[in-house]
C-alpha cells in the first residue's frame, strides 16, 4: 500500500499537476487576502516553467500488473497545449485578482491542473481520471454564482460531463477487452471500418466535451451561467482539451470533417438571435471548435498545425472576448444587448480590448485569427474538399457578423443605453491589455507560433492572394452588414431566451413524463372505479337474493320450521317402519 | 444623496476623454459617410482582383469578385435566414423558469457596479 502511494506521487511529481495540486492546497490555507490571489498567479508561471523546462519523452511510469500508466508524455504537440493552458491560467488569475472566494480560486486552479494533466496522459486511464477532474472542478465555477438558476445549470452541466466521463470509461473497457492496449495516441487504426464498440464510444465522449452538433447544448447551457471569472476559465479549457484528445486519438478521421464542418454552421442563428451576448461567444466558441474539428478530419501535417495553431490563438482571442463582456457585467451587472449600448463613453480601454478580440475572431490580417485560421482553410482546400471548403468561407463570414460585428457593436456602441459604468478595474485592463497585445503579436509575427506547432511545416499566410480574398470577403461582409443596419433590416435585439436542442430534454422530455405519469395515473383510476363498480353490483345482486329484504330471507320462519319438522319427523317414522319390515 | 449636485452636471461631463473623442460617430451624417468610406475601400478591394494574381487553389474561387460576392451574400443569407427562424426558436426570457439564469439578475456581491467619475 506504502510502496504504491510512494510510486503514485513519485510519477505525479513529474508532472506540472502537482504545482496545481500544491497551489490549491496552499489557497486553502492562507486566509482570504492578495497572497492568496498571489498564489494563484504564481502557480500557472511554474507550471509554464516546468512544461519549459520538461525533456521531451515519456515517464512519470506506473505499472498496475498488465496495465501500464505514464502520467508525462511529453513532446511538441503536448507542449504548445501546456504553454497555452499554464498562460490561459496565468492571465485569468490577473483578471480574478479581485476575487476573494476560495471556492472559485481552488476550483479554478484544480481545474486547470487537471487540463493540464489531461495533456500530457500518455495512456486512456491517466487520461479518464483528468478528464473527470475537469468536470467535477469546473462545475464550481457555475455553482458559484450561487443562485438558483445557476444550481439548476450546474446540476445539468454536471450530469453532461460526468456522463460524458461515463461513456469514456465504457469505450475504455471495451476497447481494452478487445485489444489489450489503453494507448491513446493513434486510437482509430486504418479507419472506421476496423474500430470495436469501445472506440466509437470513446469519439462519442470526446464528441459530448468538444461540442459536436446535438451534443453541444451543454456548452452554451452552462458557460454563461457561471461567474464573471467562471465563464473565462470555462471556455479556456475543457473544449480544447476535447480538441486535443481528439487530434491525438483520431487524426485523419474524414467523418471529423462534415461533423467540424456542421459545427462551424449549427450555432451561427442561434448566435444572431441571442440576446445574453455571453451567449453569443458560447456558440461562436462552438463554432471555433468545429474549425479544429475539421483540421483533425483532414489529418494532414498542415491541418493538424493549423488545429493546434486554432486552438492557441482561440484560447487567447476566446478569453479576450469573455474577459471584455465580463468587465461590461462587473460593471453595470447585466451582459444582454438589449441593455447595454454606447459603452464606449466611459468604458474606451475594455472596448478598444473586445474590438481586438472581436479583429482576432474575425481572421482581419495582422490579428492572431489570420494566421491561425488560414492554416486549416488551406489544408481543406488542398486536400480538394471543395464544398467544406466552401462552408467554412461561409462560416467565417457568419463569424464575423456575430462575433466579429455583434458583440462590440451593441456593448460599445448602437444606441445610448444611458448607463455610464466606471472602466474596468486595473487587473481587468492588464489581463485583456496582455491578451490583446499576443493576439496582435502573433498576428504581425506569425512565426513565433509556428515554431511551436508539432510538426514542421513551411507556411505562409501572408501573400497578396490570401490577404486580398480576406479583406474582400470581411469587408464585402461588413459593408452588407452596415447598410443593413442602416435601414433598418437588421434583426433588432429582444428580450428572448431562444430554444436549441436541449429544449428536448428541459421541455419535451419533462412533458412526456408528466404525460405518461398522467396517463398510467387516470387509467389506474379509471380500472379502479370499473372494478369497484363491479364488485358493488354483484354485492348488490347477492344482497337482494340473500340480504335482509331479499327474496330468500321473505319467507317467516316459525311456520316453515314447524312444517319441515314434520316433514322430518314423518320421513323418520317412514324408514323406521321399512326398516321393521 | 450627495450624487444629487453631481446629477445635474451636464452630461457630457461623465464621459472619458477618449469616449468624447468619439462621439462624432453618432452623428447620422457622420455614420453615412463611414459607409461611404467603406463603400470605397471595397471598391479598391475589389479593384485588387484586377491588379493582383489573385490565384486560389479552386478554379471558381479565382473568379473576379469571388470573394466580395461570397461575403455580401452570405451576410444577406445569415440575416434573411435569421429574421424567418427567430420566430421558431424565440421564447420569453422566463421561458425555462427558475431552472435556467436567463430571468434572474446576476448576485450583485458577485460584481462591483460602479458609475463612471463617481468613486
Amino acid at each position: 500500500m506504502i510502496d504504491a502511494l510512494t510510486a503514485f506521487s513519485s510519477a505525479l511529481v513529474a508532472t506540472p499537476v502537482v504545482v496545481f495540486l500544491a497551489a490549491a492546497v496552499l489557497v486553502a490555507l492562507l486566509p482570504r487576502s492578495p497572497i492568496a490571489a498571489a498564489v494563484t498567479i504564481i502557480a500557472p508561471v511554474v507550471s509554464a516553467w516546468w512544461v519549459w523546462t520538461s525533456l521531451p519523452g515519456t515517464y512519470g511510469v506506473l505499472n498496475y500488473g498488465e496495465l501500464e500508466l505514464a502520467l508525462m508524455r511529453n513532446d511538441k504537440f503536448a507542449t504548445l497545449f501546456g504553454y497555452a493552458f499554464s498562460l490561459a491560467a496565468f492571465l485569468i488569475a490577473i483578471y480574478a485578482w479581485h476575487v476573494r472566494d476560495k471556492v472559485q480560486q481552488i476550483a479554478t486552479l484544480l481545474y486547470a491542473g487537471s487540463a493540464i494533466g489531461a495533456v500530457f496522459a500518455a495512456d486512456l486511464i491517466t487520461l479518464f481520471v483528468y478528464w473527470e477532474a475537469t468536470a467535477l472542478t469546473s462545475v464550481f465555477l457555475i455553482w458559484a454564482r450561487r443562485t438558483e438558476g445557476a444550481y439548476a445549470t450546474g446540476m445539468r452541466y454536471l450530469i453532461v460531463q460526468i456522463g460524458s466521463g461515463v461513456i469514456l470509461v465504457a469505450g475504455i473497457a471495451i476497447h481494452y477487452q478487445a485489444t489489450g492496449s489503453i494507448a491513446l495516441d493513434g486510437l482509430s487504426g486504418s479507419g472506421p471500418a476496423g474500430w470495436n464498440i469501445g472506440i466509437w464510444l470513446i469519439l462519442l465522449a470526446f464528441g459530448v466535451k468538444c461540442a459536436f452538433p446535438l451534443l453541444h447544448t451543454w456548452l452554451k447551457d452552462a458557460y454563461p451561467a457561471a461567474t464573471v471569472v467562471g465563464t473565462v476559465t470555462l471556455s479556456a479549457f475543457t473544449t480544447k482539451m476535447a480538441v486535443y484528445c481528439l487530434a491525438r486519438a483520431f487524426p485523419g478521421t474524414e467523418m471529423l470533417i462534415y461533423i467540424g464542418a456542421a459545427m462551424t454552421v449549427f450555432p451561427i442563428i442561434f448566435a444572431e438571435i441571442e440576446n445574453d451576448l455571453r451567449r453569443v461567444l458560447a456558440y461562436s466558441l462552438n463554432i471555433q471548435l468545429g474549425f479544429m474539428v475539421v483540421g483533425i478530419g483532414v489529418g494532414t501535417e498542415l491541418s493538424l498545425n493549423g488545429t493546434a495553431a486554432h486552438a492557441f490563438a482561440s484560447v487567447l482571442y476566446k478569453g479576450l472576448l469573455f474577459m471584455t463582456l465580463g468587465a461590461v457585467l462587473f460593471r453595470t451587472g447585466t451582459s444582454k444587448a438589449t441593455d447595454l449600448g454606447g459603452l464606449y463613453r466611459t468604458m474606451p480601454y475594455t472596448m478598444i480590448c473586445c474590438v481586438i478580440g472581436a479583429a482576432s475572431i474575425s481572421a482581419f490580417p495582422l490579428f492572431s485569427g489570420f494566421v491561425a485560421k488560414s492554416l486549416v482553410f488551406s489544408a481543406t482546400a488542398k486536400e480538394s474538399y471543395p464544398y467544406v471548403w466552401a462552408v467554412l468561407v461561409f462560416s467565417s463570414a457568419a463569424v464575423l457578423s456575430h462575433s466579429g460585428i455583434k458583440i462590440p457593436y451593441f456593448t460599445f456602441f448602437a444606441k445610448d443605453s444611458g448607463k455610464r459604468p466606471a472602466e474596468a478595474p486595473p487587473h481587468m485592463l492588464l489581463a485583456m491589455g496582455l491578451i490583446a497585445f499576443l493576439c496582435i503579436y502573433i498576428g504581425v509575427f506569425p512565426d513565433h507560433l509556428y515554431a511551436l506547432l508539432p510538426h514542421d511545416v513551411e507556411y505562409e499566410p501572408y501573400t497578396s492572394a490570401h490577404i486580398l480574398s480576406q479583406l474582400q470577403l470581411l469587408m464585402f461582409a461588413f459593408l452588407a452588414f452596415a447598410l443593413l443596419m442602416r435601414f433598418g433590416f437588421f434583426p433588432a435585439e429582444k428580450r428572448v431566451s431562444t430554444l436549441d436542442i436541449d429544449w428536448l430534454y428541459r421541455k419535451v422530455a419533462p412533458a412526456v413524463g408528466r404525460f405518461g405519469v398522467m396517463l398510467t395515473a387516470t387509467v389506474w383510476r379509471e380500472m379502479a372505479r370499473g372494478f369497484r363498480f363491479l364488485v358493488g353490483q354483484s354485492q348488490r345482486a347477492v344482497g337482494q337474493i340473500y340480504g335482509l329484504d331479499g327474496r330468500a330471507a321473505g319467507v317467516l320462519p316459525t311456520g316453515t320450521m314447524v312444517l319441515w319438522l314434520a316433514i322430518l319427523l314423518g320421513a323418520a317414522l317412514a324408514v323406521n317402519l321399512l326398516e321393521v319390515r | 444623496m450627495d450624487h444629487d449636485i453631481e446629477e445635474k452636471a451636464p452630461q457630457e461631463e461623465r464621459i472619458h476623454p477618449i469616449g468624447r473623442s468619439l462621439l462624432w460617430i453618432e452623428n447620422s451624417d457622420n455614420i453615412g459617410r463611414m459607409i461611404g468610406f467603406l463603400a470605397v475601400m471595397c471598391f479598391f478591394l475589389l479593384v485588387g482582383d484586377f491588379v493582383f494574381n489573385r490565384y486560389g487553389y479552386f478554379d471558381f474561387e479565382e473568379t473576379y469578385g469571388f470573394y466580395a460576392v461570397f461575403g455580401v451574400v452570405a451576410l444577406l443569407f445569415i440575416t434573411l435566414a435569421t429574421r424567418v427562424l427567430r420566430f421558431l426558436v424565440e421564447r420569453s426570457e422566463d421561458y425555462y423558469g427558475n431552472a435556467s439564469v436567463d430571468g434572474e439578475k446576476y448576485p450583485e456581491k458577485g460584481l462591483d457596479v460602479k458609475e463612471f467619475g463617481r468613486d
